[in-house]
């Protein structure tokens, strides 16, 4: 025992021998000598043993939750890399450019469409009067998008996705990304609105939001930024 | 398996590693794409050692699929594949460290004030298509032991990951962390040794 005990020395911190041991009997890395070493102190000290045994135990544990940890993270393939000129996915992307950056180039047509006061249409014949266009202050394509995300019903995106690489004649590499944002629709109980097997709605988000919210008059939340 | 065995099998896995490297290199996509499922077990370790805590694995490991398959021609020694990889991984994590601040992340809520540590506690990655019950499929002292292996060094908690990807020796490991096979035995040593203190006996029997 007394000898186990100078052999497993913790007081500073040190790694022991019997530490060492251990471990490399854990991994299945120990050499002959080193069995031999650790049959000597376990002659002395039959717990040691039992720390053996709980290593191991440990040791396989520990695999288990990294594998667990781990499991969809290994699913990962390398990213489909599209031919030169190849028809590219679009049953996959289209509808999710539609989900994801369609909204913000629809606000952003919106956007331009309210602050062009000069190519406003006539009402009742009567021409509008040609005043100069303010120098409004453009909003970007991204911004447009971040301007959405700050909508109210809006919760937030995930994580943007990769779904292709295509090489360009440019030398350059076209990475198409997917976006997806998270909002909700309030809809009545009695109301229910189509679904396909996949849970794909089958409803412009926009229309359906329009036709379920009162008007912002009735609200007193103004729905533009 | 006798010790000479041994060291030819791996000498020559690490033959046809080259060749697969050359291969994809000149744009054969099957060797890359084998260089990758061969080596993707352990570059997922590394991930989990370096990821910043509210950015999911699968997500940089995406990021280092694209990095892999878009900078593989700049690898000019194949010898120092492994560690060209795992640096690779190492700056996908800082990159992502440094950026994701913006972004939310619908599974882990907003992002916390100690965003920086690149350690990070484990979360069960939200990932697409997995199930509610899959992302829970971690028990509370699995998430203890993970949590304690996240908080060990970076030097003892990487060697102690890549050992439990199985199948990893200890000759491998030091292969790609670049370092002597003593020097891992010792940090795997050490590492196991600070668990024990951390964690005690109960938890690891909790799980049996």
């Amino acid at each position: 025992m007394a000898e186990t005990n100078q052999h497993n020395l913790d007081d500073h911190g040190e790694l022991s021998e019997i530490d060492r041991l251990l471990s490399l009997l854990t991994d299945g890395e120990a050499t002959d000598s080193d069995r031999q070493r650790f049959e000597q102190y376990a002659a002395g000290d039959a717990e040691l043993w039992r720390r053996l045994a709980d290593a191991q135990e440990s040791a396989a544990m520990l695999e288990r939750y990294v594998d667990a940890e781990l499991a969809a993270a290994l699913d990962v393939d390398l990213p489909v890399v599209a031919a030169h000129a190849a028809a590219p996915a679009r049953s996959l992307r289209g509808p999710w450019i539609v989900a994801g950056v369609g909204w913000a180039a629809v606000l952003v047509l919106a956007v331009l469409w309210t602050a062009s006061p000069g190519a406003a249409p006539s009402i009742d014949g009567v021409q509008p009067v040609d005043v100069p266009t303010p120098r409004v202050p453009m909003i970007t394509y991204d911004e447009a998008y971040n301007l959405y995300l700050e909508a109210p019903w809006v919760r937030g995106q995930m994580q943007p996705h990769l779904t292709e690489i295509e090489p360009l004649d440019n030398g350059m590499m076209r990475y198409w990304i997917m976006r997806r944002i998270e909002e909700f629709i309030d809809v009545p109980a009695d109301q229910t609105i189509e679904i396909d097997g996949s849970r794909n709605l089958q409803v412009d988000p926009a229309a359906l939001r329009n036709a379920m919210e009162p008007s912002d008059d009735n609200t007193g939340e103004s729905r533009r930024p | 398996m006798s010790g000479h065995q041994k060291i030819r099998e791996q000498e020559g896995r690490r033959d046809a590693e080259h060749e697969l490297i050359r291969q994809g290199q000149a744009g054969d996509r099957d060797a890359l794409q084998s260089l990758w499922q061969t080596n993707r077990r352990w570059v997922a370790a590394i991930v989990l050692a370096h990821r910043p805590r509210t950015i999911d694995v699968e997500d940089l490991m995406q990021d280092v699929a694209i990095k892999f398959i878009t900078k593989v021609d700049t690898l000019r020694d194949v010898e120092a594949f492994r560690p060209w990889l795992r640096r690779i991984v190492i700056n996908v994590c800082r990159g992502a460290a440094r950026s994701h601040k913006h972004t939310l992340h619908l599974s882990t809520g907003p992002a916390s004030s100690d965003d920086d540590d690149q350690r990070g506690s484990v979360n069960v990655p939200a990932a697409d298509g997995q199930s509610a019950d899959e992302q829970v499929a971690l028990s509370d002292s699995a998430r203890r032991v993970l949590h304690q292996v996240m908080s060990l060094p970076a030097e003892y908690r990487e060697p102690l990951l890549l050992r439990s990807m199985r199948g990893m020796s200890y000759q491998q490991i030091g292969e790609v962390l670049e370092l002597p096979v003593t020097t891992i035995e010792t940090r795997l040593a050490r590492a196991r040794r600070m668990l024990r203190e951390e964690i005690g006996e109960e938890v690891w029997s909790e799980g049996t």
